[in-house]
């Protein structure tokens, strides 16, 4: 846990690829998949961390009705609400699609409660 | 140029319900005394003296230019609202209105003196704000500086703009026959 590697560029332009791809083909759940699955957590640089939140922001914007999104999170469970959490608060910081992801915002904080928006706050090992 | 404005821009609902939320959580405050010099009682926010104590910055933006910065402590929270300004007209204004409130920061209490750079304004809440007054209260005061702030300046332009316009035609009322 402590010993984890930083993810290198390598690995953050295949997850902005498979981002892409899921994309492409119109899956978004699958995007999403991508998203929540072993995400950087801890990167340092400033550059690939940019990268990383603006595929992220990119594949939540497509979710484009509300039922949708509701659908897409109502299986998660709240580590992977956390991750969803701090990926809307990293894209939010950005400031590119800020409608989309206000909206996420709403939606997950339905489902996910105030305790995920604390652990964005608190949590200063696994920042994204 | 006047319809891009119109736009672009974004229904403010979500947005404040966004920070409401946000602060509601930043808000838990408690005492913790200097660990750097004895006796004393510092906001850590501002004193940034331990990393441990610091927390991570949000930063929730309605658009590039329209955001709003939430920098949490252990005893305190900073927050900082940089405004949209569309014009000059705008920036003159926002800077003049917000110096008004700066400049008498005692009133306001969680007030700051002077704007973080980069920001237009910023709040200071310690915990004891937070054990004097309801937090809820303080974060609703918040919210709504930010729904009404917009509102005001865009009134003082119109302001503005009509006694240009007035004055103006005074003045040119003198040439004409």
């Amino acid at each position: 846990f402590w010993n984890r590697p930083h993810m290198s560029q390598a690995t953050i332009s295949q997850r902005q690829a498979a981002i892409q791809q899921a994309l492409n083909s119109g899956n978004t759940v699958a995007a999403l998949n991508v998203v929540l699955t072993n995400p950087p957590f801890g990167l340092t640089d400033e550059n690939l961390r940019t990268a990383d939140r603006k595929a992220v922001s990119l594949a939540l914007s497509q979710f484009k009705k509300d039922a949708d999104i509701q659908n897409a999170i109502a299986n998660l469970d709240a580590d992977q609400l956390d991750i969803l959490m701090k990926y809307i608060y990293a894209g939010l910081s950005l400031g590119e699609y800020s409608k989309e992801l206000l909206n996420w915002h709403a939606i997950v904080l339905t489902k996910a409660g105030n305790g995920s928006i604390v652990r964005t706050i608190a949590d200063k090992v696994n920042t994204l | 140029k006047k319809f891009e404005h119109i736009r672009m821009s974004l229904a403010l609902q979500p947005y404040l319900d966004c920070i409401r939320a946000t602060l509601t959580a930043a808000m838990c405050l408690q005492n913790f005394a200097s660990q750097e010099v004895e006796r004393h009682n510092k906001p850590e926010v501002e004193a940034r003296q331990n990393p441990d104590v610091l927390l991570n910055d949000i930063i929730v933006s309605r658009s590039p230019q329209e955001k709003v910065l939430i920098e949490t402590s252990i005893n305190s929270v900073r927050i900082s609202v940089c405004l949209k300004k569309s014009d000059e007209l705008d920036q003159i204004l926002t800077k003049r209105m917000l110096r008004f409130f700066c400049q008498r920061a005692e009133n306001f209490v969680i007030l700051r003196r002077k704007a973080v750079p980069g920001y237009d304004i910023s709040f200071l809440v310690t915990n004891f704000h937070c054990e004097a007054m309801y937090k809820h209260k303080l974060v609703d005061f918040i919210v709504a500086f930010l729904q009404d702030i917009d509102s005001e300046i865009s009134s003082s332009k119109l302001a503005v703009s009509a006694r240009g316009r007035i004055v103006a035609n005074e003045f040119l009322k003198t040439f004409t026959r």
